[in-house]
């Protein structure tokens, strides 16, 4: 089982190493039939009977669920995306994400995400210094909370009691904002400069986004009051960073951040709930996922359509088919929560949640800036929508085709038929611990 | 009637909320430029819809369907379709109203997108009217919201998204915070409405509940001063989607107060109902007296509001007949705006002098907005009013005033609303409207037996059948 258990990540790293290295291959074909072994091996290992200790590499079902989300988004940016190049990329940063968030060690963990936002740089400009200041502080954290606990494995943190202390305390929160803020950085950076190679951008923000939520959950189930504060302020800052960007913004990269900023604030509120909240949580970071490739293969099938990179809002008013502008407006308001699009339902769940832990004041907070990220989310709908003839294009692209069907799957499983998601959810939730 | 095995077999109730959805996909999968065959199939769908409503309605087993599928187990929400009395007349109603909107449109203005979304409109409006769990409650509301935002033009979406998607996140939080209540006092997730009633709750929640409630019902409805987006939404919106809009989405806030709001904080309702009764009232000072410069076309907009002041007048007052009332007032606000919405038209022959047959039509639709008679006999606007009075005098006086000049705006009109019913068209597509009238003013028991007030039963089962 051991030996197994890091089956997908392998599987996903030679598959990514190979195509970086041998660049004639379809970076496509060979990108989606990694994805596929990596698939089935996870499948494989959630049917097996004998499960590992979880957050061990030993494939605990909590693990495994967020394996399969990685890899479902993988999947998609692999298909809809034609800048093959990006794929090598792309698979060896899904691998390094699967580690992160299959270990309970935050040394590894920590360590894979910087590696991860480096493979995820590719060729560009880094932004080296804030790489570095963030990574030095990730690791200083790390140091504080060995210092006061005897180690940087969640189970002996919390055995020591150490994480109660105000050094340990300290690290603890200095992690999880220093890991928020990774993210945020690497997100900005991968969805800021164009909307060519907008899908590639939003899966691989999204991909890192699993893992700094798999550490969160984890922190914040075996260190249940250590973090409280810092995640209700860190998601509501979240939450009113997106709603402010969604209404403001009239370029079309600032209000994809805004968004993914938005999203992430979602997702991290919903640790507030603990226990019973672990499961919507994994339902609301699936629906995440959804709306922000739906809306990140809209603006790219748009772009393509125009032959040239989109820059606001107004852009898409005119030049948009009718599979781009469903994919647009089924990803924003999913994005919002806003029903009856995919997941909103998890919003009773997670609200009652939050309820029982005694935050009535998040709770309220949370739905009057849901409610100013709908507003905005709606903007970009309403132009694409409000053209009366919008230009007919001949045939489909494959990036339409990919979103029609990402659409009508997220449609099924997450809206119409949710009973198995929320079922694998609350299972892969229960195995956390 | 009696029931027919093999119909009552079928799930009719799908099949009624449905259907127009089918017609939609199917109207969409046709060529852009076969809009005359696109406007039959969905003819056509409606009619299934239609057919569906009609034996419900009329069937008398109908209140004993439902339709009940564990949906998400873990939360509790189910797919829960049922409909009582007043609720089939209701999916009845909607059912004539959009074959009635796609025949509003001309030949050249019905494209393939508007009749699509005309059929997904229906959708969401029966789905409102038969879902008894709160998550697909909310799913058809937000559907709508969408839907109607997707059907006007540019101007007028901001503000009209604004406003309803404000009233469905409250209506989300209020049914947020009763599926926790729940939860909390059954030990069990439920996202069923019937649940909700019967929750215990002490004296302050009871009154923030009611409130948040009312305030989602202000913005829905809507009531005044969040009406502001009424008149620029009618404007933006084609003949079609103005029926629906004004005939049928209007039915959305006054269903969450009846179904959702009142049954689940009744005690909120007897501490906090001044406010709201205030702005009620206020709201029919406000339809009788807007100026309508510049807007001489829509000039009958604002008397929505006026109306819906009045229903919520009726529905928070303490006395059960007029309730009763109030609950037969959604079905004459809804009939009297589309008539008005049909009179507003400009046909062909709308320009054209009114003739006796015109204004015998125009004085039948303002006697039936004036004064359609309640179960006992008297106008129902005069019983809500008159019991009001004993709970909440200054605002039955200010709703009073405003209904006098509503009547009076709606006198001096009469001769524009003549010439609009001098339209050889706008006159039959009126016909079902009067037929609908006609009904309500000889057998108004029938329209409300499943939502009767208590201490109503006997007045209503007093009735001869």
């Amino acid at each position: 089982m051991s030996v197994l258990a890091p089956a997908p990540a392998f599987l996903l790293l030679a598959v990514g190493a190979a195509l970086l290295f041998f660049e004639r291959v379809r970076g496509d074909v060979v990108g989606l039939a990694g994805v596929g072994m990596a698939m089935l091996a996870t499948i494989v290992l959630w049917k097996s009977h004998g499960r590992g200790v979880a957050g061990t590499f030993d494939g605990d079902p909590f693990s495994l669920f967020l394996t399969g989300v990685v890899l479902v988004a993988l999947a998609i940016a692999v298909a809809a995306s034609a800048r093959e190049r990006t794929t090598g990329r792309l698979l060896v940063g899904g691998a390094l994400a699967v580690l992160a968030l299959s270990t309970r060690d935050l040394l590894w963990a920590v360590t894979a995400i910087h590696l991860l936002t480096i493979v995820l740089d590719g060729d560009g400009r880094p932004r080296m210094r804030v790489r570095a200041i963030l990574a030095a502080c990730s690791f200083t954290s790390l140091a504080l909370i060995a210092w006061s606990t005897g180690g940087t494995d969640l189970a002996v943190i919390a055995a020591s009691g150490g994480a109660d202390a105000p050094l340990g305390g300290i690290g603890v929160a200095l992690l999880s904002v220093c890991l928020s803020a990774t993210w945020v950085v690497q997100s900005r950076r991968a969805l800021r400069f164009s909307t060519s190679g907008l899908v590639d951008g939003a899966a691989s923000s999204f991909v890192l986004l699993v893992a700094v939520v798999a550490i969160a959950m984890r922190l914040a189930a075996w260190l249940p009051d250590v973090l409280e504060e810092t995640l209700l302020a860190v998601s509501l800052i979240a939450l009113l960073l997106g709603a402010l960007g969604l209404l403001g913004s009239t370029r079309l990269t600032t209000f994809l951040i805004a968004l993914t900023l938005a999203r992430a604030g979602a997702v991290l509120l919903a640790l507030l709930g603990d226990a019973p909240g672990r499961g919507p949580l994994l339902v609301e970071l699936v629906t995440s996922g959804f709306a922000l490739l739906l809306v990140a293969i809209a603006v790219d099938v748009a772009a393509r359509e125009r032959g040239e990179a989109l820059q606001s809002l107004g852009d898409l008013t005119h030049l948009v088919s009718f599979p781009a502008r469903l994919c647009l407006l089924v990803g924003a308001l999913a994005a919002a929560s806003f029903p009856p699009f995919p997941g909103f339902f998890a919003r009773f769940a997670v609200g009652s949640a939050i309820l029982s832990e005694g935050h009535a004041s998040a709770v309220i907070a949370s739905s009057v800036l849901m409610f100013l990220i709908a507003l905005g989310a709606m903007r970009p709908v309403i132009r694409a929508w409000a053209a009366e003839n919008p230009a007919t294009i001949a045939g489909r692209s494959r990036g339409e085709l990919v979103g029609l069907a990402l659409a009508a799957t997220g449609g099924v499983f997450l809206l119409v038929f949710p009973r198995m998601l929320v079922a694998l959810a609350t299972r892969a939730a229960l195995g956390i611990l | 009637m009696t029931s027919i095995p093999v119909v009552t077999s079928l799930p009719l109730l799908s099949i009624l909320v449905w259907s127009p959805l089918v017609g939609a996909v199917a109207t969409a999968s046709l060529g852009r430029e076969r809009t005359l065959p696109a406007r039959f199939l969905a003819l056509l769908f409606a009619s299934i819809s239609l057919a569906a409503a009609g034996f419900l309605c009329l069937g008398s087993e109908s209140r004993d369907l439902v339709e009940l599928h564990a949906w998400l187990p873990l939360m509790g929400a189910s797919y829960e379709l049922a409909l009582d009395r007043m609720g089939s007349a209701l999916a009845l109603w909607i059912s004539v109203l959009t074959p009635l909107a796609i025949l509003s449109e001309g030949r050249g203005e019905l494209d393939r997108r508007k009749i699509v979304l005309l059929l997904v409109a229906e959708t969401a409006l029966l789905g409102l009217l038969a879902s008894r769990d709160a998550v697909l409650f909310l799913a058809f509301l937000g559907a709508g919201i969408t839907v109607f935002t997707l059907m006007m033009r540019e101007s007028a979406v901001r503000t009209f998204f604004f406003f309803q998607s404000a009233g469905a996140s409250l209506a989300l939080g209020f049914a947020a915070v009763c599926f926790h209540l729940a939860r909390v006092q059954n030990g069990l997730p439920s996202t069923e409405i019937a649940r909700f009633a019967g929750l215990v709750t002490f004296a302050e929640l009871d009154a923030r509940m009611f409130l948040l409630g009312a305030a989602a019902t202000a913005f829905l409805a809507p009531l005044f001063p969040f009406s502001v987006w009424l008149r620029d939404t009618v404007e933006a919106l084609s003949d079609g989607g103005r029926l629906l809009l004004l005939g049928g989405w209007s039915i959305a806030g006054s269903l969450i107060f009846i179904r959702l709001v009142m049954p689940a904080f009744p005690g909120g309702a007897l501490e906090e109902a001044a406010p709201l009764c205030g702005i009620a009232a206020l709201g029919t000072i406000y339809a009788g007296a807007i100026p309508s410069r510049g807007r001489e076309g829509i000039w009958w907009v604002p008397l929505l509001v006026g109306f819906q002041g009045l229903l919520v007048l009726g529905l928070l007052s303490s006395e059960g007949g007029a309730v009763t009332a109030a609950r037969l007032s959604v079905f004459h606000v809804a009939l009297g705006m589309t008539a008005l919405a049909l009179l507003g038209r400009t046909g062909k022959d709308s320009s054209s002098p009114s003739t006796w047959r015109s204004r015998l039509l125009a004085a039948l639709i303002v006697a039936g907005l004036l004064a359609p008679p309640a179960p006992g006999g008297l106008p129902i606007w005069w019983v809500i009013l008159r019991a009001a009075f004993d709970s909440f005098p200054t605002a039955a006086v200010l709703a009073g005033l405003g209904t006098i000049a509503m009547a009076v705006r709606l006198l001096l009109r009469l001769p524009a609303m003549a010439r609009g019913a001098s339209d050889r068209r706008n006159a039959l597509l009126l016909l079902p409207l009067l037929v609908w009238w006609l009904l309500l003013a000889t057998a108004p028991y029938r329209f409300v037996e499943g939502f009767v007030a208590p201490g109503e039963e006997t007045t209503v089962e007093s009735e001869p059948e």
